[in-house]
């Protein structure tokens, strides 16, 4: 293309509008993937993640794994047997055994236990496998995070999203492949959950903000127009372009490319976090105010997202560190949370997006089945749950066992790593074979470990 | 295929007549053979170590792995050809190409040299070669014209607007002065040149942009990192760097103060400041974290950085196992730690459930606060006072509402509420003191040291045998003195014998300036890094640094040569080269965050000139610290007056939310050493030079200025692009901007204005307030050329 001359210009200014208008009417379905990335080492089953995170660490005790036995060492230590060499944040390893005070019951055609904390979650469990088994190396919040998000509990690793988009790419010129949201107090591991380390930083997380602008400097300035942008960008593409022509420098022509999708992403992100066109039917089935930043409204962004061909969604939400309290907090934190999760596996599936879609829930760790103080539960690394739902996931299914107090995994242990391994899988990537040389040595996600839960594949 | 073959061996043929044990034997055997047959004996199996000469030739029952110069007798021949699956080496993976086979046939037959890793050979100053071209103005130049492939030619010097412009970036980090470009492009002469540079070089601004440099080097921050992230007071070090830096301190005396200014006898207190060297780096307060595991973590956090800083090594490998590739034991990992065991770093838990520490360690209270000491226990008091109020009132108050809810018999609030009120005025106390903002961190050593031990997969809760201070085996011996202390490894570090790190440090000089390295892993010197593209270039400017030890000096010699001035088109290069290894064309890229927004700032108009002082808050969208940190100190303190426009340098760096300016353009967190930047190029850059408020008031401030400068619309608008570029603009460009100025002049007579009405959430006229009908079309040239390609890329 020649900008040289004004007749070519307003070419370029016609075919962005056109691409700025495109971007603000078009559909989920009918957009035509554009893959940038492309590494699929076997067929897919998911296209695209949404991973909910629970940051503080729910309790699985209360939640997902029903131990009877420890009401009958209520108030009594648990056997040294198995305590010993455990690491605890702050308890000692005599904490006395805390039965769940909430009442468990067997749920859907599978029959998976579930608490009367998760009334909704409890008509969705055949669309979903509850992994109770799950373990992790860190038992601090931040370093915690980091081995949930980067494989690795210190700073500096590429994170388990950046690493999908640097594998996939993206499917929507127009939006950003790797997008964050949050809801209640943000997480102790900052923008590093997120972020790439290595792998260059493009492939980084997007975080969205909740309020009017959900990208930072999306708004022109107060009186610019849209056509007085658009004329601006064109005279600076086309000065640009006279640079590239006599210095061959090809991070010019990527600039002038930045500079096209901004363009289109001023128009673009609005729209896709317009809550407010979803029909009252479906706000009300996630308990979402379009007006009102929350969970429930981060699920419907997500669901949003992932029609429009976003790769990979991240929500974060708040507040699940219950040292204490408990019995109220994590009440509370149930009726945030139960619905609008439920509502997204629900949605998606009746949107014909579930097949595609995986979903993730869980914390960054699990607490103790004794007692922090009165009714408190500390961090528990050992043994925690998470669900999966959709994306080649079989549902109705409970993976994995702990032992009788729910202290450790017995059966189908699964480490952080090995949920990376299977969720990659998933995605048509090979853990061991998505690799980035740095630092003289080529880095996994999975680090040397990571195992396929093959099971829980359908 | 036959035809390929025949190459392939034909190429085997040439290659054997230079064989190089580093460059083609050795990446063979660290392939396929050295996980198992390596110098980690812990994995070597069959007791068979290839990586030395020693290790490849023992007699192993009658038998030798390799027989130098005798193939049939070399066991290592036949377990590379075999096709017997319980022989055949390596026993799992690929085979050996027939390539490498023949490659390690004939390096037998000469006899089997090893060669100590090119990077811990003794430095010697190489023999500048002769070249017969006029281009070459030193001894650098020499060096890469004699390596510069055929198919590529040299460049001539660049422009004299455009070198005096990259200079001036390269050694300030700001533009040059219109009139300088004026005055350089009437006397281009080598005279003029240099008086420009001793110019920059002595220049304030340039302690400024080369302490960027160094504190990425030096993790520096101002806050912790981890959870809650708390800010703390360490700006003095930065101000201490840069003065250091304006001062051309020498690197020898500039690496002792650092890491072991406080061992010196009766140091001063800018000495004491520099140990804070070792104290900026992220703390981990959270809840759960343990004294020892902290202390730990913090030894190793500090030998890490040394490690990359002035090793040119990732030691972090060997805190868990033997190093896999680079010859440094655990133990020797260990032993280096045990240099940084006796800082002061103890930490007790403030509460019951030890939510907040307090971290002991060396403190300094800082002249310059501006508090006195009696008046300052009364504000400290005071702020006890209030702010143990203010948390008492939120928790009461929470507990009241609680009671009234749940109105349980068995819960006496009354009792919670009081017990409460006592130990938040401890916690805020604490907490004060320990951010308090006239104190801050520098290293001090406890009298009596605990012991170092070997952690068994690196974690503190399993010690393995003890060890005392010392230098890896690999590297010069270390001069040991009374004590084996910080300052006897200081010592080690800028010893003449250390072949690293003057080797490492004016690889990252070459790398500041090219945007490449001679070796491109400037992280990594060791077997996994990258060979040096010009070994003997690196080594002439590594022997001449440590000859000096003058950064100044240094970065002279570099930027006088030619090969530094040449224009930075890629040309042919842009197929045949376009890394620019073999630099035949000038440097050519995107400035590095910070530079970006003094550049834009300084070509407004806009920029401080104000130095040093505690850390500056530039407007930053609202909540971006609610909505990352765990409610923890959140309330942004946005700058105000010149503090808006003061360089990047003081900006607050805090981790766990980087200024957007600063995170856009791919400044890193600073958790650990970082010895090279990223440079992405992404749509959220071009939305924040588009529409980031202070740059959007630097721009109307620009336009202002191009409107009242005299000359014609043609000429206003070639002073405006000289002022941001240095260079005049072409015939091309120069219509381009026409055509927008008197596109904008008719838009501002209401002709667009219909187009418009469809956009109503975009209202009209309320931005730009300070200009008036006539400036504003002047705003748009001004914004168009602050959002050029070209200003924020160094060319």
């Amino acid at each position: 293309m020649n900008f040289s001359n004004n007749l070519n210009r307003r070419n370029f200014l016609k075919s962005s509008t056109a691409g700025a208008l495109g971007a603000a009417t078009f559909s989920g379905n009918s957009l035509k993937a554009v893959p940038s990335g492309s590494i699929h080492h076997h067929a897919a089953k998911a296209k695209s993640v949404i991973f909910l995170h629970m940051v503080g660490a729910p309790s699985q005790v209360d939640l997902f794994d029903y131990k009877p036995m420890l009401k009958k060492y209520e108030g009594k230590s648990l056997p040294e047997s198995v305590t010993k060499d455990q690491k605890f944040a702050f308890i000692e390893s005599s904490a006395t055994a805390y039965p769940s005070p909430w009442k468990f019951k067997q749920h859907g055609e599978a029959g998976t236990w579930v608490s009367d904390l998760l009334p909704h979650f409890s008509k969705i469990v055949d669309d979903v496998c509850v992994m109770r088994s799950m373990h992790t190396d860190e038992f601090n919040h931040g370093a915690g995070e980091l081995f949930m998000h980067t494989g690795f509990g210190r700073l500096g690793r590429p994170s388990f999203g950046s690493w999908v988009n640097y594998a996939l790419g993206s499917e929507n010129p127009n939006l950003p492949p790797y997008v964050v949201l949050s809801s209640g107090t943000g997480t102790a591991a900052g923008d590093n959950l997120w972020r790439t380390g290595f792998i260059p930083g493009r492939f980084q997380g997007v975080k969205l903000r909740s309020g009017k602008s959900p990208v930072l400097y999306l708004k022109d300035p107060k009186g610019m127009s849209r056509h007085e942008r658009k004329e601006m960008i064109n005279t600076l593409v086309a000065l640009n372009q006279l640079q590239y022509k006599q210095s061959l420098d090809k991070d010019i022509r990527t600039r002038n490319a930045q500079f096209d999708m901004a363009y289109r992403m001023q128009e673009s992100v609005p729209e896709a976090m317009d809550v407010s066109k979803e029909s009252s039917e479906t706000l009300k089935m996630y308990g979402a105010d379009p007006d009102k930043a929350s969970f429930a409204r981060n699920c419907v962004l997500a669901r949003r997202l992932v029609e429009r061909g976003v790769r990979y969604v991240q929500l974060f939400d708040g507040d699940w560190d219950h040292h204490g309290g408990i019995e109220k907090l994590l009440g509370e934190k149930c009726l945030q949370i139960d619905q609008p999760m439920s509502a997204l596996v629900s949605d998606l599936k009746q949107r014909g997006l579930l097949d595609e879609t995986l979903v993730i829930w869980g914390g960054e760790f699990g607490r103790t089945p004794m007692a922090q103080g009165i009714g408190g539960r500390d961090h528990h690394n050992s043994a925690f749950s998470m669900w999966m739902a959709g994306g080649g996931v079989k549902g109705g299914m409970t993976y994995g066992q702990t032992d009788d107090f729910g202290f450790a995994p017995v059966e189908d242990g699964m480490h952080v790593h090995d949920l990376h391994a299977t969720a990659l899988h998933l995605l048509g990537v090979d853990h061991e074979r998505l690799t980035y040389r740095a630092q003289g040595r080529d880095y996994r996600l999975t680090d040397v470990h990571g195992k396929v839960a093959k099971k829980i594949i359908s | 295929m036959k035809l390929l073959l025949t190459i392939l061996l034909l190429a085997c043929v040439s290659i054997q007549a230079d064989l190089s044990y580093t460059k083609d034997i050795r990446p063979i055997l660290s392939d396929k053979c050295f996980k198992c047959h390596g110098f980690d004996d812990e994995t070597r199996d069959a007791d068979l170590r290839l990586d030395t000469y020693a290790g490849a030739t023992a007699d192993l029952g009658g038998y030798q792995a390799v027989t130098p110069g005798n193939i049939e007798k070399s066991e290592l021949i036949k377990r590379i050809l075999t096709h017997d699956e319980d022989d055949a080496m390596p026993p799992k993976g690929d085979r050996l190409s027939e390539k490498e086979v023949k490659l390690i046939k004939s390096w037998i037959e000469n006899g089997a040299p090893y060669e100590k890793h090119w990077a811990y050979r003794t430095i010697e100053k190489p023999k500048t070669p002769e070249v017969k071209t006029s281009w070459a103005r030193s001894d650098i130049d020499k060096f890469i014209a004699n390596k510069l492939p055929k198919n590529l030619q040299l460049s001539d010097d660049a422009d004299p607007a455009i070198l005096l412009r990259r200079l001036s970036l390269d050694l300030t980090g700001l533009p040059p002065k219109l009139e300088d470009v004026l005055a350089f492009e009437k006397d281009p002469s080598e005279e003029n040149y240099e008086k420009f540079i001793d110019q920059y070089l002595a220049a304030k601004s340039f302690g400024e942009r080369w302490a960027v440099f160094w504190l990425d080097l030096a993790r520096y921050a101002d806050s912790n990192a981890y959870q809650h992230d708390q800010r703390r007071t360490v700006w003095p070090y930065r101000d201490w760097v840069i003065k250091a830096l304006n001062d051309d301190m020498t690197f020898d005396q500039f690496t002792i103060e650092q890491l072991a200014g406080d061992l010196l006898p009766n140091p001063t207190r800018k000495q004491l400041i520099a140990t804070a060297f070792n104290r900026v780096g992220p703390l981990n307060l959270s809840g759960g974290s343990k004294v020892e595991e902290t202390r730990y973590d913090l030894a190793k956090d500090r030998i890490n950085t040394v490690g990359t800083v002035y090793l040119g090594a990732t030691l972090e490998c060997a805190q868990c196992h033997n190093h896999k590739f680079d010859p440094i034991t655990q133990k020797e990992y260990y032993k280096l730690l045990a240099y940084f065991r006796p800082a002061e770093d103890r930490t007790y838990p403030l509460n019951n459930r030890g939510a907040l520490k307090r971290v002991f360690g060396g403190e300094l209270i800082l002249d310059s606060y501006p508090i006195d000491q009696p008046d300052h226990d009364k504000f400290s008091k005071e702020l006890i006072q209030l702010g143990t109020e203010a948390i008492k009132a939120k928790r009461i108050s929470d507990l009241i509402h609680q009671g009234l809810r749940e109105k349980d018999p068995k819960i006496d609030y009354i009792a919670k509420a009081k017990k409460l009120s006592k130990v938040t005025s401890e916690m805020v106390k604490e907490t004060y003191d320990s951010n308090a903002e006239h104190r801050m961190w520098i290293m001090r050593d406890v009298e009596k040291a605990d012991k170092t031990h070997v952690l068994k997969r690196g974690n503190y809760l399993t010690p393995g045998d003890e060890v005392e201070p010392g230098t890896p085996g690999v590297l010069h011996p270390v001069k040991k003195s009374a004590k084996a202390n910080r300052l006897e490894l200081a010592n080690w570090l800028i010893d003449q014998n250390n072949p690293l790190t003057a080797r490492v440090m004016v690889n990252r000089f070459w790398n500041e300036l090219f945007g490449r390295g001679l070796v491109s892993t400037t992280e990594d010197f060791g077997f996994q890094g990258e060979l040096p593209s010009h070994p003997q270039l690196l080594d002439w400017l590594a022997d001449d640094f440590k000859s000096h030890w003058s950064i100044k000096t240094s970065l002279k010699k570099i930027v006088l040569s030619s090969t530094y001035r040449q224009n930075s088109n890629f040309g042919k290069a842009s197929q045949s080269d376009p890394h620019n290894i073999y630099l035949s064309h000038g440097p050519r890229q995107r400035l590095a965050a910070e530079f970006i927004r003094d550049n834009l700032l300084a070509i407004s108009g806009n920029l401080s000139s104000k130095m040093g002082g505690a850390p500056v808050y530039p407007p930053q969208p609202d909540g971006l610290w609610d909505e990352i940190l765990m409610n923890y100190d959140t309330s942004y303190p946005t700058s105000t007056g010149d503090d808006i426009y003061r360089r990047s340098v003081y900006v607050i760096w805090r981790r766990g939310s980087l200024f957007p300016g600063f995170s856009t353009f791919d400044a890193p967190v600073r958790t650990a050493c970082v010895s090279q930047r990223s440079r992405t190029n992404t749509p959220l850059q071009a939305l924040l030079t588009l529409n980031e408020p202070v740059l959007i008031e630097a721009a109307t401030n620009f336009a202002k200025r191009i409107k009242d400068h005299s000359g014609t619309d043609q000429e206003k608008i070639t002073w405006a692009f000289r002022t941001s570029l240095s260079r005049k603009p072409s015939k091309a460009e120069l219509q381009i901007l026409s055509d927008l100025l008197a596109s904008k002049k008719l838009n501002n007579k209401g002709k667009i204005a219909e187009l418009d009405q469809s956009l109503e959430r975009y209202s009209k006229n309320e931005f730009l307030l300070a200009l008036n009908e006539d400036e504003l079309p002047w705003f748009y040239i001004a914004h168009t050329l602050m959002n050029l390609d070209e200003v924020i890329r160094k060319r």
